[in-house]
């Protein structure tokens, strides 16, 4: 008998007003959101003069696949695109494994030097040197031309060591208490009983960073230039579409591209603009599926404990 | 023994707190080697580039030694201040950081609570895929897209002359009125999935068995959000809130340089866009540094005060 | 013995063309480089060209440089914001040995990064002087500063190409109306509104039906400059982008404040309150402005940059519309007053140009390569190819392409990228397309004579002009032997060599002027007046008769240094 009256409380549960209205807006949502994406899908399949005239919504007037050639068919883009995956890959895990710790430094409240290192972390997310004085440390450093330069200046993001921090704030402080009661030392506490604990945070913050070195390309440009051993996949897709017309954040001068004796400057047709959007967030696409499985609905206090 | 304590002297205090904190040292060595050498890669990286501040101060010309440089003291400073567009710039930047901070603080949690309701894990899964995947398009193809939707022909206009809202179409795009809204109407289209991703981890954090109990105790599906859910991801929620009142002067310039045009430029010039115009297009360094320095003594006072006052309300501090 | 051999050599083929072969009448010949020893042991250059060119060095055309001259040039691969990446060059010091950096050279110079060229010329550069000729005495920088510091990077003697863009209008409104006259304002005016009443809507060749589009602009962004700015001075006889300059006095003024002008914006706002310009003037990209054009719905359109016409008018074609393609007319404010396009502003390649810094590890061989950049053999490498790969002499010693290359050429989007040809013209000193060769041929290939132009042109370009009585576009407008040539050059030359102070003034001028135009446009009739007031009250607030008074006396100052 109580058997039964659990079983329909169960059934009753899964459909109510409020969940039709749910998935009714998360379609919505949906909908609404997977439309730019479309629409980049679409003019990226069509033909560079037809896009001229505009209109095109989610399915291309005149279907080609030049621009994907256009792009594909790059020299440069296999060797950049390793050494791409290569600095994603080291650059994201050694990222991650110090932002980690450094936050779990930044949590324990008994830390003896845990304000001072949260202050000075802190106020370098509101102040910064400016651009030339970063330039001239890095070539003092000798990373100029060099794979270091990937991977060492970017090492600690402070926002995601207090993203770390505050998630390992909401864990319940006893894991630890009791652990260290066994004699725990806090080497131990971190990596074998905090660290796994934090596996929904890590990966997203892995996933934030590992985005980030995907896309960046400004440092390829200015401290690895000509070097084809170290060029990035989003730097030798800058170079292709060389487009001035669209975003200058420096508006400039209008009257040179007027002078009727220069070369007339190539502004990337908008088909091959949006074909390199999709070149490049298909990867993170394929990629985000596996993160999104340490998003498992909650952790179990039991199984952690023993 | 007595005599021993009382005739402690400032120098024994002294050797008593050092000696204390070698031993505390000493004791927490683990934590001070996890911390440590990223302090000195913190000062290497971001405090020695610092001196690019000293800019401010000087009638900046690369490649003159330091020494050589002509100092002008505060006078960036009080062109800063005196100049009326400044007051104008800072006006709008706030404008739009608070609404699109407000805007893009709040939506991503109702969502991550929203997500977190579906039990279909596939449905959920692919919503979630879907709904990040404007981040990942640039501004300019964004404003592109929302340039056309806000266009005459537009869908959005269609929609209001059908409805009978308006008789007939509005120049969406030219209404000085309308601009902060629709920014922060397309900002959170395109953001919305993508900081919703960090609610929903910290979601997860919450241990399942606070659920279940309150199951047991006939708790519904919004007193679960309310006095579970909600608490449990308070610490994420504080600190992104502070971290984001750190940085509402830098609200960046990409996409008010991308929507704007010459009718609405009243409204949405930026502060970052004003130092492209006066200071590093018209050849002046050492006006941009002045405004970077600015920003950056705003956004420390605030994120302490926010800080401060999280400790007070929340009892939850950043530092 | 060498050196009498070269010397006999040289007075040997100077002779020779003393005496030698006729030429074209309407092309002037180069005579034959005098003879430079130039080592060819190989050497490479790191160099900063730009957003223009930023190569592997492994075309046909790189690799007979170095073949020719030793020379590798290691390119930087620049993207994006060169002003940024040039001031970061300086404040590092870490400079190139070969530089291209417009008019941001200048920030160099403050550093001095730049090496003076003069001496240099002298010793190693005959080529460079035969280059420029007259204009050569214009590559002084400026009077504070009379040395040289970089060569010119426009080409010496252009003949300016058709006119495609400005005052633009539909051929199926000319057509229909029978090729009316399109002289004034007033003219133009009048086509849009006569052909507008009858055609209030459009069916396109897909069956949709649309409402036309008398006239559009492209008020967006720096679209402004093209479509209302530069017009506004332009039917006033002005030419120099912002500025008005008397022509003897030298004086300069912001021309959108004068009141020739005011009466354009007057006009213009005319026809915005008969609603026959499109509301969405101001507030598109230049993407939806090129879309609209395409559609074939805009009747009307003013334009000048001619490079949005390519892309819309293959469009029109593809989609069976030729009849709406655009015709451009020489419209001004009143019969007396010609329209500029082909003034001839001399040589105004100065200021931008290549340069030699004063980290380069071997300046005189850098200026013998310049030097030889500027010669004959280089000019026709550089624009034709190598010989017999990609192009050879005919049976009437005329220089023509091979086929694959004409075919590579029309079809591939990367041909210059691909075969290095076009890639090494701008901004390397170089003759004009008006010059012959030794070989009496044209040293560019596509130089703009009126054949060519003509068997460009598609049915209805032809009718249209059949129906104006002249053969060409270009035929439509005053040439520019009717204008007398400018001795300053062009006002935007001089706005690199200016200070800080004047370069903030001027940019919130522009500022103050894109807003107030569109304000002007769209306000009502009897606001008009008031508006303008305001206008140049603030412009005069900000500081323009500052600038005025500072370009004027740059102009004059420059002119002594000329002399």
């Amino acid at each position: 008998m109580i058997n039964l009256k659990i079983k329909k409380i169960d059934l009753f549960k899964k459909i109510d007003l409020f969940d039709v209205f749910n998935y009714l807006g998360m379609i919505t949502l949906a909908i609404i959101t997977l439309y730019p994406f479309l629409n980049v899908l679409a003019i990226s399949l069509n033909d560079t003069t037809d896009t001229i005239r505009g209109g095109i919504t989610f399915y291309p007037r005149v279907l080609t696949f030049a621009s994907y050639k256009e792009i594909l068919t790059n020299k440069n883009l296999i060797n950049s695109f390793e050494v791409s995956v290569l600095r994603t890959v080291i650059g994201t895990s050694t990222s991650l494994i110090c932002t980690a710790m450094l936050a779990y430094t930044f949590s324990r409240k008994d830390y003896f030097a845990r304000k001072f290192v949260t202050i000075i972390f802190v106020i370098t997310m509101y102040v910064s040197g400016g651009m030339i004085p970063s330039y001239m440390l890095i070539r003092s450093l000798g990373l100029f031309h060099n794979f270091n330069v990937y991977i060492l200046p970017g090492l600690i993001g402070v926002f995601n060591v207090i993203v770390i921090r505050s998630y390992i704030d909401g864990l319940p402080y006893e894991i630890q208490e009791s652990a260290t009661i066994d004699g725990a030392n806090d080497l131990t506490l971190f990596f074998r009983i905090v660290l796994p604990l934090c596996t929904p945070v890590l990966s997203v913050i892995a996933l934030f960073t590992a985005v980030g070195h995907w896309n960046s390309w400004f440092d390829t440009y200015l401290y690895c230039n000509g070097d084809k051993m170290l060029s990035t996949l989003q730097f030798e897709l800058q170079r292709i579409l060389q487009s001035t017309a669209t975003l200058s954040g420096n508006e400039q001068n209008p009257y040179k591209l007027a002078d009727p004796n220069m070369q007339h400057i190539e502004v990337s047709p908008k088909s091959v603009q949006m074909a390199m959007t999709i070149i490049v967030t298909l990867p993170i696409l394929l990629v985000y599926p596996a993160v999104q499985n340490y998003f498992v609905k909650g952790i179990t206090l039991g199984a952690v404990k023993n | 023994m007595q005599k021993a304590v009382l005739a402690t002297s400032r120098f024994d205090k002294c050797v008593l707190n050092l000696r204390n904190l070698c031993k505390l040292f000493h004791k927490q060595r683990y934590l001070v080697l996890m911390s440590f050498p990223f302090v000195i890669w913190l000062i290497i990286f971001s405090y020695i580039p610092l001196w690019g501040w000293t800019m401010a101060f000087q009638e900046y010309k690369p490649g003159i030694p330091f020494t050589e440089q002509k100092w002008i003291g505060l006078k960036y400073f009080m062109m800063m201040f005196k100049d009326p567009d400044f007051y104008n710039v800072i006006r709008n930047t706030l404008a739009m950081s608070i609404m699109s901070f407000v805007v893009g603080f709040t939506m991503p949690i109702i969502l991550a609570l929203l997500l977190n309701e579906i039990l279909n894990g596939k449905f959920r899964r692919s919503i979630q895929t879907i709904s990040y995947l404007p981040h990942f398009v640039s501004w300019v193809v964004v404003a592109s897209i929302a340039k056309e939707m806000l266009s005459l022909d537009g869908p959005i206009n269609q929609v209001l002359v059908h409805s009978g809202i308006f008789k007939e179409t509005q120049l969406l795009l030219a209404k000085p009125e309308l601009f902060w809204i629709n920014l922060t109407l397309i900002g959170l289209w395109k953001e919305i999935g993508w900081s919703s991703i960090i609610f929903f981890a910290a979601i997860s954090g919450i241990p399942q068995e606070y659920y279940e109990a309150a199951t047991m105790d006939g708790a519904g599906r919004f007193k679960k959000m309310l006095h579970i859910t909600l608490p449990g991801i308070m610490p994420t929620v504080t600190v992104m809130m502070i971290m984001g009142l750190g940085g509402i002067l830098n609200t960046g310039f990409e996409s008010q340089l991308l929507m704007r045009n010459d009718l609405v430029r009243d409204v949405s010039d930026t502060l970052d866009l004003y130092v492209l115009n006066a200071g590093l297009n018209s050849g002046r360094f050492a006006f941009g540094t002045a405004v970077g320095m600015f920003k950056s003594l705003v956004s420390l006072i605030l994120v302490f005060g926010a800080n401060n006052l999280s400790g007070k309300i929340m009892k939850y501090k950043i530092i | 013995m060498k050196r009498v051999l070269s010397l006999l050599l040289s007075v040997l083929l100077i002779i020779a063309l003393v005496t030698g072969c006729g030429a074209k009448t309407s092309q002037t010949k180069i005579s034959p480089p005098v003879s430079n020893k130039m080592s060819k042991d190989p050497i490479t250059f790191t160099a900063y060209l730009g957003t223009n060119n930023s190569n592997e060095w492994d075309t046909p055309v790189e690799k007979k440089i170095t073949k020719l001259t030793g020379v590798t040039l290691k390119i930087e691969k620049s993207v994006g914001d060169s002003k940024q990446r040039i001031s970061l060059m300086a404040a590092s010091g870490d400079f190139p040995d070969i530089i291209f950096a417009g008019t941001d050279l200048k920030l160099l110079m403050d550093v001095d990064g730049v090496e003076k060229l003069d001496d240099l010329i002298d010793q190693y550069g005959p080529n460079i002087k035969k280059v420029y000729g007259d204009s050569f005495k214009r590559l002084k920088w400026s009077p504070k500063k009379p040395n040289i510091y970089c060569l010119g990077d426009q080409a010496v003697g252009d003949k300016q190409g058709d006119a495609l863009g400005g005052f633009c209008i539909q051929h199926a409104a000319v057509i229909e109306q029978g090729y009316p006259k399109l002289r004034t304002l007033a003219d133009y005016e009048n086509v849009i509104k006569t052909y507008y009443a009858n055609h209030r809507t459009f069916k396109s060749p897909d069956g949709k039906e649309q409402s036309t589009i008398p006239l559009l602009l492209n008020g967006y962004d720096w679209g402004y400059f093209y479509s209302i700015g530069n017009p506004a001075n332009e039917v006033n006889g002005g030419f120099d982008d912002e500025w008005t300059v008397n022509q003897s006095t030298f004086e300069a003024k912001r021309h959108i404040i004068t009141n020739g002008n005011k009466e354009f914006l007057r006009w213009l706002n005319g026809l915005w309150n008969q609603k026959l310009i499109d509301r969405e003037s101001f507030t598109e990209s230049n993407d939806q402005f090129k879309a609209k054009l395409s559609s074939g719905r805009v009747i009307a359109t003013i334009d000048d940059a001619s490079w949005d016409f390519y892309g819309v008018h293959s469009a029109l074609r593809g989609a069976g519309m030729e009849d709406k393609t655009f015709g451009t007319y020489p419209i001004s404010r009143s019969e007396n007053i010609k329209n500029p396009k082909y003034v001839d502003k001399g040589y105004i390649g100065f200021g931008s140009g290549v340069a030699i810094t004063t980290k380069c590890k071997d300046k005189v061989r850098a200026m013998k390569f310049f030097n030889w950049m500027a010669s004959e053999e280089a000019n026709v490498l550089t624009a034709w190819g190598v010989e017999g790969v990609h192009w050879k002499y005919d049976e009437n010693k005329k220089r023509v392409f091979l086929p694959e290359t004409l075919k590579q050429k029309q079809n591939d989007k990367d041909f210059a990228k691909t075969t290095g040809i076009g890639l090494y013209q701008y901004p390397w000193p170089r003759y004009g397309n008006t010059y012959l060769d030794s070989t009496g041929n044209s040293v560019v290939p596509d130089a703009p004579e009126e054949s060519v132009m003509i068997s460009n042109y598609s049915k209805t370009e032809k009718q249209v002009l059949a129906g104006y009585g002249v053969k060409t576009w270009k035929n439509l407008f005053p040439q520019k032997d009717e204008f007398p040539v400018v001795p300053y050059g062009a006002a935007f030359k001089y706005e690199g060599s200016m200070n800080s102070d004047y370069t903030a003034i001027s940019n919130k001028c522009t500022e103050l002027t894109k807003k107030y135009s569109a304000k002007l446009i769209m306000a009502k009739p009897d606001e008009f007046d008031k508006i303008f007031n305001e206008f140049v009250k603030a412009m005069e607030g900000a500081g323009v008769r500052d600038i005025e008074k500072q370009i004027t006396q740059a102009f004059k100052d420059r002119l002594k240094l000329w002399k």
